[in-house]
């Protein structure tokens, strides 16, 4: 430690001090710089939000004006009616979300959000998305299914989302394809996209119920019986007894919703089989019209254990 | 016909945007942020509908409406749920609410629904 005298360790102190105080100010500068911003973005909340709000109760004649007026803001106003509009429009629909939409637009937010869906950032790419399925500009459908097929699944997942708002034939072979267990997109996501799709997904979601992937069959039998799409509930009986337990699981709680009379007999042997699906069937059994299932149910009583004949008493008791 | 509404949700936009339609109709309204500042507002009384979120930190709408009706007050309560929670909706109903709006919702709709509750 010879080495180590007095100026060596006063030079050492001092780089250390420099770089503390350094640090010290860095954050400071930062906080001054976000309390700032805050701010700015408070006052331009004070001006911008009531004309926001105002629009999505404007009657038709005075809509142009309205708009009139927020051309004429300057950018970083117009910037904030597009965080604006972009926030409030995930909680409306109807009219008020047309008004909001055209809000937007005065504000120039299509432009925007078609140059941030090709930004080098996924939080924005994903950001773009969500407005693209929230705005619907022209061209909207070609940019969303590239997205779903973004590298970073978080991009993807929310593309998906968003393609729940579209019905074309695309549009839903998109949501389909990321039901696929490998797809990177929660199962859950898929399934809600193509449930909102509604019945113009009907078609596909009765040939998925016999495709190849797994996670394809489990989200189109989930959603199969919330759509009550004629000719699911024969497609689904064949489910029952499919390979993977989570496809039988839904395939089991659809026709809770979609009762098919052919799916009788399967249900009762999952019931008193000694799997795991035998609660789930006995609830759908108990769900099911009684002229078809009264010997069904007779039989669980008689054989099925405890918390099978629990599930399928106490569904018949709701239902009475 | 005026009437006198409360709206408590934790969401600045949604509290502003049933607001601004509610007002639009020529309705008071009364905001408040969250649960208990809610459940204190609407125990006050004096109103003629409450327009109440679901899902809130702290006290949800539910335990609000409950307390509301524990008190005896049948005030037409109209909730705000998610989509697709239908549990809540079940135990909106089970406490006590007069009808539900489930969200994004339509202001259009929503304002329909008050006045329907108005009678």
């Amino acid at each position: 430690m010879s080495w180590l005298t007095d100026g060596v360790m006063q030079a050492v102190l001092l780089i250390t001090a420099g770089i503390t105080l350094g640090m010290l100010a860095s954050l400071v500068v930062q906080r001054t710089l976000r309390r700032r911003r805050a701010s700015v973005r408070a006052r331009l909340d004070e001006r911008i939000r009531p004309l926001v709000l105002a629009a999505t109760v404007a009657e038709d004649d005075e809509t142009d004006a309205l708009l009139a007026r927020v051309r004429a803001l300057g950018a970083d106003e117009r910037a904030h009616v597009r965080r604006t509009v972009f926030a409030m429009l995930r909680d409306v629909t109807g009219e008020a979300a047309d008004r909001l939409r055209a809000v937007g637009d005065a504000a120039g937010i299509v432009p925007r959000v078609l140059a941030l869906s090709e930004d080098r950032s996924p939080a924005l790419r994903a950001d773009a998305a969500e407005a693209l399925g929230l705005l619907q500009p022209p061209g909207a459908l070609a940019l969303l299914c590239r997205l779903a097929e973004d590298p970073v699944p978080a991009v993807r997942t929310v593309a998906i989302r968003a393609l729940g708002a579209y019905t074309e034939p695309e549009a839903v072979e998109r949501v389909i394809a990321a039901l696929a267990t490998d797809s990177g997109v929660p199962n859950n996501a898929a399934a809600s996209a193509l449930l909102q799709q509604g019945l113009a997904a009907g078609d596909r979601v009765r040939l998925a119920l016999e495709h190849p992937d797994a996670g394809v069959r489990r989200g189109a039998a989930r959603v199969a019986g919330l759509l009550q799409a004629p000719g699911v509930g024969e497609r689904l009986v064949g489910l029952l007894d499919d390979d993977d337990e989570s496809v039988r699981l839904a395939a089991i709680r659809s026709l809770e919703r979609l009762p098919v009379a052919a799916a009788v007999p399967v249900l009762l042997e999952a019931a008193l089989a000694d799997g795991r699906d035998g609660e789930a069937a006995a609830a759908t059994l108990a769900a099911m019209p009684p002229a078809w299932t009264t010997g069904a149910l007779a039989r669980i009583e008689a054989q099925g254990v405890p918390a099978v004949r629990r599930a399928a008493g106490i569904a018949r008791e709701a239902l009475a | 016909m005026s009437a006198r509404i409360l709206v408590v949700d934790d969401d600045r936009d949604i509290r502003d945007l049933v607001a601004i339609k509610l007002e639009s109709a020529g309705h008071e309204v009364v905001m408040q942020p969250d649960g208990s500042q809610g459940l204190e507002a609407a125990l006050a009384g004096g109103w003629s509908v409450i327009v109440l979120d679901v899902m809130m930190p702290g006290m949800s709408g539910i335990d609000v409406l409950r307390a509301v009706r524990e008190r005896g007050d049948r005030t037409p309560v109209i909730l705000l749920t998610a989509r697709g929670q239908e549990k809540d909706i079940e135990a909106g109903f089970a406490a006590g609410a007069d009808d539900y709006v489930t969200k994004p919702f339509s202001p259009r709709a929503l304002l329909a629904r008050v006045t329907a509750a108005l009678g």
